[in-house]
């Protein structure tokens, strides 16, 4: 996708939720977070309405027959129950589809490591073992109650800050020394469960260089309201340049500016 | 002891089993955990009052209160205060005297009301369990927390759990054969009341889904106290936990709230004056909310590694689960137009709660749709989610509370102030939960949120102060009402149809003069004295009549064991609590303790083993009273009994109860089959001796035939063959047992341990899950072996044989599984 068009899909994207709802927050700064927004504003066009109908006519129904005085038996109405749960399930079809047609993309549901491979999950034991993507990958580990990104081509350590290029497919492979942990970047619209002893696939792409928060979203014990860092987005040169200016060492993010 | 002493004697409420009684307590129970999980829920509402945290509480007690908290009203208050409406009125809803098995229903409410007091020790014993209510794993095993020094608060915490399951499964035995075998003549299925009929699917649900959550718990407490690594490695741990909570899990949400859905359609029906629209298909799309609500569990799990072709699956199912909702909440809406519509506080309730339904029922739909729980997940849009659903239940319950408070006391209370205590709880309801929707950023359970949620967060909490003070309110309303409220009519609401209402507030102890019947079509009664005397006059229902089918013979509504029993095993479990360092002691004796279990553990207290000893021995006791006690429960004489018209209460509760079983044996096995699978189906290193199963399969095999040799004699009133072929029984388990022992002995001395490794730990819990059934079962037959020999028991009556054999023969049937599993593949 050339960086105009990109450009371009971004701004209608933001135009759009700018203007269907106000409660929308910063353009969306990666494919995940437009894509999810995308989905939850089409589905929020589709709810607000309808939950706003069904209460109208709640309310109305105990308005208007308050107090009644001329109460009558029930009768039965198949047609209306048949047309109503059928409507019903038309909307639900809706929403299963444009759920199922997001969900596919690959950045949203990126292959995990037992799809790509005929091995099931025990044969992958270290990060070494798992099958190349193709993208830019950082191993990620999870303990109580920090953050370790490892960058194998060069085999540079960070903590509790993982750093990636701008404008080049990630893929984070996670794993977890202990529980389970999760790796939630809000802004990102990126969020997977690591498993100790298992090896998950996150998948994004982020074009403007900066800080974005990292969060453990899965409860992990006393410190986990702490377990927090951060992703650092610089642009390829500098990725490069870091990576190469700290070959096996424990280094400091750069400075995204 | 069958006398039961007046309502104002504490002995009263020791000793009694009258459904209605039991009803009372459980609801009165239910409140009082209600305001304990609420005071939790203050607490940390006020901690979070600032990013950060304001210091009020600790992290280990803030994570504690959370979990407390989650744990408290899902399973202490929720169920239970459903348990107790369903206690107090589906007996009269259908036309019963009481329930199939009067004193199993109080054995059910000691075991919760002991489990919840086991609970609330559990805060007292270093901390309680502060791994969060869905206890993921491995975080709920001692390795991974610092509390290996100090386990014993966690181990109660399970364990209560453990007994607040039993206590639920042996619920729902006795509510299934109720509802299924006493019905009043003439009320077929599909007439029963709509608030009988979300029970009834309640407790099916139950059945199966707690049987579930039993075998994960069981496993838990195993791995807790015994140190097995269930749920400690890093070999599929997790995801075995997750599998088998969400597989409780979610069932568990329309568990609890059914009942509050049959509140709802009860309430429509008597303050429209309409009978519910569409009510034939409102219950089919419950029956299939019922089935379906096994087949979705894995959307819990969404951002596990799991493939997308099972996202997409578990998406089609969650989100379709929504349609029989739809439909329901359309038929409510529906029976409201043309009706008379009253606005009394119970109907207010309930048309709260359907509002609040509507919105929890919409942003479920949100996060079934997969994609966007890549925000939402584990964030405070899932908390604002599941309270707008879980607490719009409680609305309706409250409603009930309302609704119901005159028939049980037989006061009135103040419209006026229930009506203000609708304003406030709906007010703070919305200013408590609509802004986490706001505050999704927020991760669960977590304190340090950024500065720019403060405002939702301050506002939430705010609305937790006003929703608390709307329970305050409540109890001033009812508090008045008993004390110098009004006395309340047989039917204040006037159009109330169901039969609770047909008779006075409260009711009677056994609930009917005449026998209530549905067979003209509407609810009569009839008096069948009067009717087996041709028409006379009927002289008084203690006279002897001629029919004995219609008079039945005096009915027990006392018995002290019950809460015997309860006592027993309140002690015996919080003795298991403290027994981990001593098993912690035994495993660093051993030649090659295991790594993880290096940390150091507390100093083993001999409160524990004594606790645990005295709690046997007042079991042991209890139980065998409660055997030997003559208690007389009279089975209706006419009544509705499709489709088990042709199998007697006590067969048909056994069935249920194994039908449970198999799906707590079949939770175990699954465990084995997946830890197994995960770690490849060939990398498995078990090694035991195929002879001594083989053996033990073909004793087990005899011993079966031996016991239906003891049914046989029994029908032929041959004591002496009986008693032969139990003994026979006995012995066989006896040498089963030995050879057992023989294994585990070897397999000790081979340096093989429980705590060995995964393969030996589902080795030593699955067969010793197995050898305990053998034990209880031994025990059993020892009992009747005493009866038989002391009182010539089953000889006129030889049904309890044919029981035991059932239950016999089921855990032959299990051994015929774990012996291929375990010795051949």
């Amino acid at each position: 996708m050339s960086s105009r068009r990109r450009t371009t899909v971004a701004f209608v994207a933001a135009a759009l939720s700018t203007l269907v709802a106000l409660t929308s927050t910063v353009a969306a700064q990666s494919p995940n977070r437009e894509l999810i927004d995308g989905l939850e504003y089409q589905l929020l066009y589709a709810a607000l309405p309808l939950t706003l109908f069904v209460l109208m006519i709640l309310i109305y129904a105990a308005v208007k027959f308050h107090d009644n005085d001329d109460p009558q038996p029930t009768t039965e109405d198949p047609a209306l129950e048949i047309t109503w749960t059928a409507a019903t399930a038309i909307i639900l079809l809706f929403v299963g589809l444009s759920g199922y047609s997001v969900l596919v993309n690959p950045y949203i549901s990126p292959s995990q490591a037992i799809d790509t491979d005929d091995r099931s999950q025990e044969g992958f034991d270290s990060f070494e073992d798992l099958p190349d993507t193709g993208d830019e990958e950082v191993h990620v580990r999870g303990y109580q109650w920090e953050w370790q990104a490892t960058y194998p081509d060069a085999n540079v350590t960070t903590e509790n800050q993982i750093v990636i290029p701008a404008g080049e497919d990630v893929t984070f492979w996670l794993t977890s020394d202990d529980v389970i942990h999760s790796l939630f970047i809000p802004d990102l619209g990126v969020k997977q469960d690591a498993f100790p002893g298992d090896y998950t696939r996150a998948r994004t792409v982020v074009d403007e260089p900066g800080r974005y928060d990292v969060v453990c979203a899965e409860f992990c014990g006393a410190g986990h309201s702490r377990m927090q860092g951060e992703i650092v987005v610089v642009d390829a040169e500098t990725y490069d340049q870091w990576l190469s200016e700290n070959e096996g060492t424990v280094a400091e993010a750069p400075n995204p500016d | 002891m069958s006398d039961l002493p007046p309502m104002t004697s504490v002995k009263r409420w020791l000793v009694t089993t009258n459904h209605k009684d039991v009803g009372i307590l459980y609801i009165a129970t239910a409140l009082f955990f209600l305001l304990l999980g609420g005071v939790l829920a203050l607490l940390f509402r006020a901690h979070l009052w600032a990013p950060g945290g304001t210091g009020l509480l600790e992290t280990i007690e803030f994570n504690q209160a959370v979990t407390a908290h989650g744990l408290l009203m899902v399973f202490w208050f929720l169920s239970p205060i459903a348990s107790g409406f369903a206690n107090y009125f589906v007996p009269l809803q259908i036309g019963a005297k009481d329930l199939a098995f009067p004193r199993l229903n109080a054995l059910s409410y000691w075991f919760y009301l002991f489990s919840g007091v086991l609970m609330g020790v559990s805060f007292f014993q270093g901390t309680t369990f502060a791994g969060g209510w869905t206890m993921y794993a491995p975080l709920n095993v001692p390795s991974f927390n610092t509390v290996m020094e100090a386990t014993a608060g966690g181990n109660a915490t399970v364990l209560a759990l453990l007994l607040f399951v039993i206590s639920i499964t042996i619920g729902t035995v006795n509510f299934l054969v109720t509802i299924h075998r006493s019905r009043a003549e003439g009320l077929g299925l599909w007439n029963m009341p709509m608030f009988t009929w979300s029970w009834l699917l309640t407790v099916w649900m139950m059945l199966f889904a707690f049987a579930a959550l039993l075998a994960a718990l069981l496993l838990l407490s195993i791995d807790r106290v015994m140190l097995t690594q269930y749920f400690s490695t890093d070999q599929g741990s997790s995801l075995l936990w997750a599998h088998l909570f969400w597989f409780f899990g979610h069932p568990e949400v329309y568990i609890v709230f059914f009942p509050a859905l049959g509140i709802m359609f009860e309430t429509f029906q008597t303050f429209t004056g309409r009978r519910l629209v569409g009510r034939k298909w409102v219950i089919i799309a419950m029956v299939l909310v019922a089935v379906q609500s096994f087949l979705v569990w894995m959307h819990h799990m969404f951002l596990s590694a799991i493939n997308l072709e099972i996202k997409t699956l578990f998406m089609a199912t969650t989100i379709g689960i929504s349609l029989p909702f739809d439909l329901m909440v359309f038929a409510l809406i529906y029976t409201m137009v043309k009706g008379r519509v009253r606005f009394t506080t119970p109907f207010l309730f309930s048309l709260g709660a359907l509002v609040l339904f509507i919105l929890g029922g919409i942003t479920g739909v949100f996060l079934g749709a997969v994609v966007l729980d890549y925000e939402f997940r584990g964030t405070y849009w899932v908390v604002a989610h599941f309270h707008y659903v879980m607490v719009s239940g409680v609305t309706a319950l409250v409603g009930g509370i309302y609704y119901w408070w005159p028939k049980i006391t037989g006061k009135m209370y103040s419209e006026t102030l229930g009506k203000l205590n609708f304003a406030v709880y709906f007010i703070g309801f919305n200013l408590l939960y609509f802004p986490l929707f706001l505050a999704w950023e927020t991760p669960r359970r977590v304190f340090h949120y950024s500065e720019g949620a403060q405002i939702y967060h301050q506002a939430a909490t705010v609305g937790a102060f006003i929703f608390g003070a709307s329970f305050l309110i409540m109890l001033f309303t009812l508090g008045k009402s008993l004390l110098t409220g009004p006395d309340a009519p047989d039917n204040p609401w006037e159009y109330s149809r169901t039969a609770e209402w047909a008779i006075p507030s409260p009711p009677p102890l056994e609930n009917w003069t005449d026998r209530p019947s549905y067979a003209s079509g509407r609810l009569e009664f009839v008096d069948d004295a009067a009717a087996a005397t041709d028409g006379g006059v009927a002289t008084g229902h203690d006279e002897a009549t001629a029919v004995d089918t219609t008079h039945e013979e005096h009915a027990d509504h006392a018995s002290i064991w019950p809460f015997g029993i309860g006592v027993g095993t309140f002690v015996l479990f919080l003795g298991l609590s403290g027994m981990t360092p001593y098993v912690h002691k035994f495993i660093q004796g051993t030649e090659h303790p295991p790594e993880h279990l290096a940390s150091a553990a507390a100093e083993p207290s001999i409160t524990y083993p004594i606790l645990s000893l005295l709690g046997v021995g007042i079991l042991g006791v209890a139980l065998f009273k409660f055997g030997v006690e003559e208690f007389n429960v009279p089975e209706m004489a006419v009544a509705e009994r499709w489709p088990f018209g042709g199998v007697g209460n006590t067969k048909l509760g056994v069935w249920v109860f194994l039908a449970s079983d198999v799906v707590v044996f079949g939770g175990a096995i699954g465990a084995y089959v997946f830890m197994r699978l995960h770690s490849g189906w060939g990398n498995w290193h078990l090694d035991t001796i195929t002879m001594a199963g083989l053996f033990n399969t073909y004793v087990l095999l005899t011993s079966s035939f031996t016991v239906i040799l003891a049914l046989a004699f029994a029908e032929r009133k041959n004591k002496k063959a009986m008693l032969g072929s139990m003994v026979a029984t006995v012995l066989l388990a006896f040498v089963f047992m030995g050879v057992k022992a023989f294994e585990y002995s070897s397999k000790f001395a081979d340096g093989h341990y429980w705590f060995s490794g995964i393969d030996y730990s589902i080795y030593f819990v699955t067969t010793g899950l197995h050898a305990l059934h053998v034990i209880l079962g031994v025990l059993v037959a020892l009992f009747m072996i005493y009866r038989i020999i002391s009182v010539d028991a089953y000889l006129e009556d030889h049904r309890p044989v044919e029981f035991f054999g059932l239950y016999w023969h089921f855990v032959d049937i299990v051994w015929v599984f774990l012996f291929p599993l375990f010795y051949l593949m």
